[in-house]
């Protein structure tokens, strides 16, 4: 397969420039730029998602005059007052610092989710670096429909605060790559979690309410011996066992199990992660055949840019060559569209009168 | 039928450059230029098409078509050789509105598929129990042309449109901005062409009627 190197040699030829108007990094920009573009505006590439609801997270707050000796993470629900005079962690310093006599304040927890039916600020859901849009949101499994902020707040309850199994999604009033769910699920349900007196390292053994057997390959080892190696596959006749990122081959550790029951189960359109592609990187989230096309945006960007070197046909050219590939992987994403029922040819559906007869001018008056 | 040899040399032709000793070009570029040809007509025309048999394993709801078939482009049809039955299309929003916890329902008769990216598909019910297969007919691009001695995988009269497509690169990397636009003209009618001769066999699944025309009273 044609690594991002091959493809620029190819734009160069084309160029028919060595590096002097168009640099290798220029190009190289170029290239990652038509990658992420590709998968963006085409929704191609998709995977499932697990967020444990509610989180159970690290948490460790501090204000910044008060930073953690330990130096560890750092979280801050951030205020700010009218002034604009600081940021702040509490409502209560919010009127403390405009000089309101303040109302009672939360105590300190660990989980927010103790704190749901309290809430001062939105509970969001944080999403990966690699999010593009949400195609889809379950909780158990179940659907839940996008409602905006608007139609929430005609509630006129704090429904942010409201406990229960959640029913609806919104993007919420947090920043882009994040959403809320209405109602809060206040109980945990984990999934898997690692035991032990020192829990990292790679899964050896795997318990709970179900019954899990080991199965070394090749076939026809003993079961009962201890389970060495690493585990690569998981396999039930009731359900489904996925790696999240599936254009990968499933190598290295696993080191987070998480299960769609109790939890919230994300569809998602994802971009190209960090790090970026280099010279000897080959695209993954894409098809190899349609690696073509981030040479023809390649093209268009170098011919489009103002200068010597400028060619407005053949950015134009090139432009259109890209999109018709952005409009191939959404048409081969959206996979229902091949598989048509065909119908019948339409009849003559319209009424049609026949035209009347039309005597000469000059014909006789008929008297009847 | 046409060689990847022979088409490399119309190319070149084409080019006027010597197809035994070319200068301007390599016969690397002419074999990629025609490969990419080859893919472009492939996905304009649509027909190229492979079946693949996808075992049905118990508790799966979720297939990967990539790992029986790395040049899968979509699915068209998935035929459950159990039922003798096709799978009808839907798509995940539909399904949340017909039931409420679709994804946790599993049967021994999938009665419907969905699209899940490029590559894979999931169908419903999911398999309770394994065995069988399902039917996957699907469309595919096509594999480069490895060797000389190779023939593109296309009907004659579409060859030509792979000599047009690559002849116009060529063109372009001359700066013959005009004469090469023709000649990608003249590869867009050649994948119109195809796609004609594509559909006339879209076309024989149709149930014909008569026509109504003859039926209609006559009206003053």
């Amino acid at each position: 397969m044609p690594s991002v190197g091959d493809d620029l040699d190819w734009t160069q030829r084309f160029l028919l420039d060595r590096g002097a108007l168009w640099p290798r990094a220029e190009l190289l920009r170029y290239y990652r730029e038509g990658y992420l573009q590709l998968l963006a505006l085409s929704h191609g590439v998709r995977r499932f998602l697990i967020l444990e609801a509610p989180p159970q997270v690290t948490a460790a707050t501090s204000r910044p005059r008060a930073p953690r000796p330990d130096g560890g993470t750092e979280r801050q629900f951030t205020l700010s007052g009218v002034t604009g005079s600081g940021v702040f962690t509490s409502r209560w310093e919010v009127e403390q610092a405009e000089g309101i006599p303040p109302a009672p304040g939360l105590k300190a927890v660990t989980q927010l989710h103790y704190q749901v039916s309290q809430l001062e600020t939105h509970y969001l859901f944080a999403l990966p670096r690699a999010h593009e849009r949400i195609a889809g949101i379950w909780f158990d499994h179940k659907g839940l429909t996008a409602l905006s902020v608007t139609e929430l707040d005609q509630l006129q309850t704090d429904w942010w605060n409201e406990a229960g199994d959640p029913v609806h999604w919104t993007p919420g009033v947090g920043e882009t790559r994040a959403f809320e769910v209405y109602p809060l699920p206040k109980t945990a349900q984990p999934g898997y979690r690692p035991q032990g007196r020192y829990p990292w390292g790679f899964a050896r053994t795997v318990s709970g309410a179900r019954t899990y057997t080991w199965v070394t390959e090749p076939a026809g080892g003993d079961p009962t011996a201890p389970p060495l190696g690493l585990m690569r596959r998981l396999r039930s006749p009731e359900r489904q066992y996925l790696s999240r990122d599936w254009w990968f081959l499933p190598l290295g550790l696993q080191r987070q199990w998480l299960s769609s029951v109790g939890q919230l189960l994300i569809w998602e359109t994802v971009v190209p992660d960090v790090p970026a592609l280099e010279e000897a990187s080959v695209p993954a989230l894409t098809p190899r055949q349609l690696t073509k096309y981030l040479k023809y945006y390649v093209l268009a960007q170098a011919f489009n840019r103002q200068g010597e070197g400028f060619q407005g046909t053949l950015a134009q050219h090139w432009q259109q060559r890209w999109q018709r590939g952005v409009r191939l992987l959404q048409r081969v994403t959206d996979l229902t569209w091949a598989d048509v029922h065909y119908q019948r040819l339409p009849g003559d559906t319209g009424r049609r009168d026949l035209p009347l007869g039309r005597l000469p001018g000059a014909y006789p008056r008929l008297r009847l | 039928m046409a060689t990847r040899a022979t088409l490399r040399a119309r190319v070149l032709e084409q080019l006027h450059d010597s197809p035994s000793s070319p200068v301007y070009w390599s016969p690397a570029e002419i074999d990629q230029a025609l490969d990419e040809a080859h893919e472009l007509l492939t996905e304009e025309v649509r027909a190229h098409r492979a079946t693949v048999y996808v075992p049905k394993r118990d508790g799966t709801a979720y297939y990967d078509l990539l790992a029986l078939e790395p040049n899968a482009m979509c699915p068209v049809r998935i035929w459950d050789a159990e039922q003798q039955r096709r799978l009808t299309p839907i798509t995940m929003r539909l399904l949340d509105r017909q039931e409420a916890r679709w994804m946790t329902q599993h049967s021994s008769w999938p009665l419907c598929w969905y699209p899940l990216g490029w590559g894979r598909f999931g169908v419903h019910p999911a398999t309770a129990q394994g065995g069988g297969v399902f039917r996957v007919d699907l469309l595919l691009w096509p594999e480069p042309l490895a060797e000389d001695d190779d023939e593109p995988d296309l009907p004659d009269p579409d060859q030509e449109a792979l000599v047009e497509y690559a002849t116009y690169l060529g063109l372009l990397k001359q700066r013959l901005v005009p004469f090469a636009l023709e000649r990608y003209g003249r590869f867009v009618q050649g994948w119109k062409d195809a796609q004609a001769r594509a559909d006339i066999r879209r076309l024989q699944s149709r149930v014909w009627q008569r026509e109504r025309s003859g039926d209609r009273a006559i009206r003053r």
